[in-house]
């Protein structure tokens, strides 16, 4: 991606000055005058009438098949308030995800939320990609119309650090592709970290990968991003392989989609039928496993996953099985022996258990589908 | 006819007037080098400190902004100490921004098991046991004074995009701390490093002969490179115009001797009053001192070999480590060539870099570094 020269012209100050976020953020405040309040009273904090604020979030995405449907169902849902979407290589290249990244944004209707084009490569490592599971286009072959809107001007990782620093303490990052950009946003700027409210992030396993048998695709692409954000002391809910493998949409969920009359369930049902004509192809049978909306749910109805407690950190050195997310759920962390003994105590504890992050360990799938045709047929 | 002639002369000598001033002025402007320096800042004085000396006191330099990160020690005191110099140089229109507080990927804590199975490290800068112990944001009282300035608000990386793309080609690159820094900037505009004029680095190290004992059994181990790796290797990877490295084996024939300590203490001006002042002991190399110096004269050095570097991110005893290939050993990987110093005409120097202290500055306004000779 070419980057516009003019874009660095301005400094922070100026910008946060002149930058559209107050009037993004006004239309947001405006948008949730239509949420549902106090039905999912765990999502945000309440307030002393017991109404639910919506949580605000920036999602970070690689669309992506499974990224077009959690893209649909956070824009769809009144609990979260979307303040922006930051497109990442991952699945497919830049030159395909920011796009189909406005694509998404605009069939929602959501124009109003600015789409900022990040990370073009992983932050070391060579880039890879998952064309065959989505489709050259990302979509499955599916044709959806040119973007009208364009993204702004600002790199995903500033527009990271500028919205979460204007409402520190209010703001969840959403992760849907490799962590390049939120990487790249901790280390722009180190208060970050403290800025943020959490981050909830399709990605990991604790149950073995999908690319290897020790990593999941995410975490694989870019293992340095990864155990940047497991480091960077934020609370992390992880919604890994452990529980999206288990959310596989089915024929009769296509149907309940292909009935909906909005823009988003007509996408949405056209590009789970191009995916499974695709695997069919290949002698498979069955439809796109929903990793990303999977995630995405965790913030609007957490009771469709059950979470535990883990200390987790990410191999960056294997040859083998870089990327892997290794969760310890007690003391003592050890790391690898030495390769000599050393001493009377030759395993060395490396400090003590303090868990980082929420695991989703199990799924109601039912339910998970349940929300997730309502939202997207819904007209929001 | 002679009328003519007469006001031809008159409009030739003009005309010779005139472009003998237009000349002097473009060589003036063409002489003008942009920098902007990008420093792991311990002080006061030191390397660090002693090598920003080295711009302002050059004749025909634009000192940009100087970037500070976490590497020597901990970035927020840097910036402190920073500050301070531009102060008592009378500087204090370089802005100064700050930047990496850590490494990208690497921890502090990952490093400590790495050492487990691998051997100490010497030397860990901000996290070297013999440093003393403060927070990462913590800013001690300073011995030169605390500063009044105060940091910009634009971070390092923002700010090395936005110079390079005011002055496109026309800006070098000097940096003499970890990596960090320069690899945000390359990761948030791809376009970073090809808009620079060049890189000129403190790190590395290849084949130094020397006994010192943080090189002695593990020659290419260098601190700067080493204590960010991955950033050390995405800046390798970057498409310079040109890359000039400054590594141990040059910078160990270097030394701040007692005599040159002893000629600055008697030169009245600020910069080696500062020298003189805050230097604790004599003996440090001049690691970024001889970086800078031969940005300015290229005469210094004596032998350089021009090779193809990198930085090893295997996580093994190599993690960090300077590796270079020549034209027939390189793999076929996407690398870049550095000039990488090997020998330093060491007297020419040391007489450079005493005298150039010891000459007026030419930006300084209202230093307030008091100039008490003999103390």
């Amino acid at each position: 991606m070419k980057l516009d020269v003019c874009r660095w012209k301005s400094d922070r100050r100026v910008f946060l000055k002149t930058a559209t976020g107050s009037a993004i953020i006004a239309m947001i405040e405006g948008q949730s005058a239509i949420a549902k309040p106090t039905l999912f009273v765990q999502t945000a904090g309440s307030n002393s009438l017991g109404v639910t604020k919506a949580t605000r979030v920036i999602i970070d995405t690689d669309p992506g098949v499974d990224d077009a449907f959690a893209l649909m169902l956070a824009l769809q849902s009144p609990e979260l308030k979307v303040e922006a979407v930051t497109a990442v290589a991952g699945n497919l290249p830049l030159g395909i995800t920011l796009p189909n990244a406005l694509r998404l944004v605009e069939i929602c209707d959501r124009a109003d939320i600015p789409v900022a084009g990040g990370a073009a490569a992983p932050l070391i490592r060579r880039q890879v990609t998952a064309a065959s599971a989505h489709g050259e286009n990302g979509l499955g072959g599916v044709e959806l119309p040119e973007p009208k809107i364009t993204p702004v001007k600002e790199h995903a990782a500033d527009l990271i650090c500028r919205i979460a620093n204007q409402s520190p303490g209010e703001v969840t990052l959403i992760g849907l592709g490799p962590l390049t950009n939120i990487a790249l946003a901790l280390r722009a700027d180190p208060t970050l970290s403290k800025a943020v409210k959490g981050i909830v992030l399709m990605g990991g396993s604790l149950s073995g990968g999908n690319v290897t048998p020790a990593a999941e695709f995410n975490f694989y692409v870019d293992p340095e991003a990864a155990s940047i954000v497991f480091n960077s002391g934020i609370p992390i809910t992880m919604v890994g392989l452990d529980v999206t493998r288990k959310v596989e949409l089915t024929e009769s969920y296509i149907r309940q989609l292909e009935a909906g009359k909005n823009k988003p369930s007509q996408a949405a049902a056209r590009i789970a039928r191009a995916i499974m004509a695709t695997y069919k192809k290949h002698g498979q049978n069955g439809g796109p496993t929903l990793h990303d909306p999977l995630a995405v749910s965790a913030l609007i109805r957490p009771n469709i996953l059950t979470f535990e407690d883990y200390q987790v950190k990410i191999e960056t050195t294997g040859t083998i099985t870089a990327g892997e997310s290794v969760g310890w759920k007690r003391d003592p962390i050890n790391y690898a022996a030495a390769l000599e003994n050393i001493g009377p105590s030759s395993t060395k504890s490396e400090g003590t258990f303090t868990p980082n992050t929420k695991v989703a360990v199990d799924v109601r799938p039912d339910e998970f589908f349940h929300l997730l045709i309502e939202r997207i047929t819904s007209n929001a | 006819m002679k009328q003519t002639r007469k006001n031809h002369l008159w409009f030739v000598s003009l005309l010779l007037i005139l472009s003998g001033a237009m000349y002097s002025r473009s060589s003036f402007a063409q002489d003008t080098r942009y920098v902007i320096i990008d420093q792991d800042a311990v002080g006061p004085a030191g390397t660090d400190m002693n090598s920003m000396l080295v711009f302002l006191q050059a004749a025909h330099v634009n000192v940009l902004g100087i970037t500070v990160l976490t590497g020597d020690g901990w970035r927020d005191e840097e910036v402190a100490h920073t500050l301070r110099l531009l102060e008592l140089m009378g500087r204090t229109d370089i802005p100064v921004m700050a930047g990496a507080v850590t490494p990208l990927v690497r921890t502090q804590e990952w490093t400590h098991a790495w050492e487990q199975v691998y051997g100490k490290v010497i030397y860990q800068g901000a996290w070297s046991s013999f440093r003393p112990k403060h927070g990462a944001y913590e800013i001690p009282k300073l011995a030169e004074g605390d500063p009044t300035t105060k940091v910009a608000n634009e971070d390092a990386a923002h700010f090395l995009i936005r110079m390079v793309h005011k002055y496109p080609h026309k800006v070098t690159i000097y940096a003499a701390g970890p990596m960090t820094n320069i690899a945000q900037a390359i990761s948030l505009d791809p376009h970073f490093a090809e808009l620079a004029e060049e890189l000129v680095i403190m790190g590395g190290s290849l084949n130094p002969h020397t006994e010192d004992k943080e090189y002695v059994d593990s020659p290419r181990h260098e601190f700067n490179l080493w204590f960010d790796p991955e950033a050390s290797s995405i800046v390798f990877h970057a498409h310079w115009p040109k890359i000039t490295a400054t590594p141990v084996d040059v910078s160990i024939e270097t030394h701040l001797t007692k005599e040159m300590l002893e000629q600055l203490k008697t030169a009245n001006t600020p910069a080696a009053q500062y020298i003189a002042r805050y230097t604790r002991k004599p003996g440090d190399y001049l690691w970024d001192e001889l970086a800078a110096a031969a940005w300015l004269d290229p005469g210094l050095i004596t032998r350089e070999r021009f090779v193809y570097i990198d930085v090893s991110l295997d996580k093994g005893i190599s993690y960090g480590d300077t590796i270079v290939w020549s034209d027939d050993d390189k793999p076929a990987l996407d690398l870049q060539k550095a000039h990488v110093q090997i020998d330093v005409d060491w007297p020419k120097f040391k007489k450079f870099f005493v005298q150039l202290m010891s000459s007026s500055a030419p930006g300084a306004t209202n230093p307030q570094m008091r100039t008490q000779p003999n103390q």
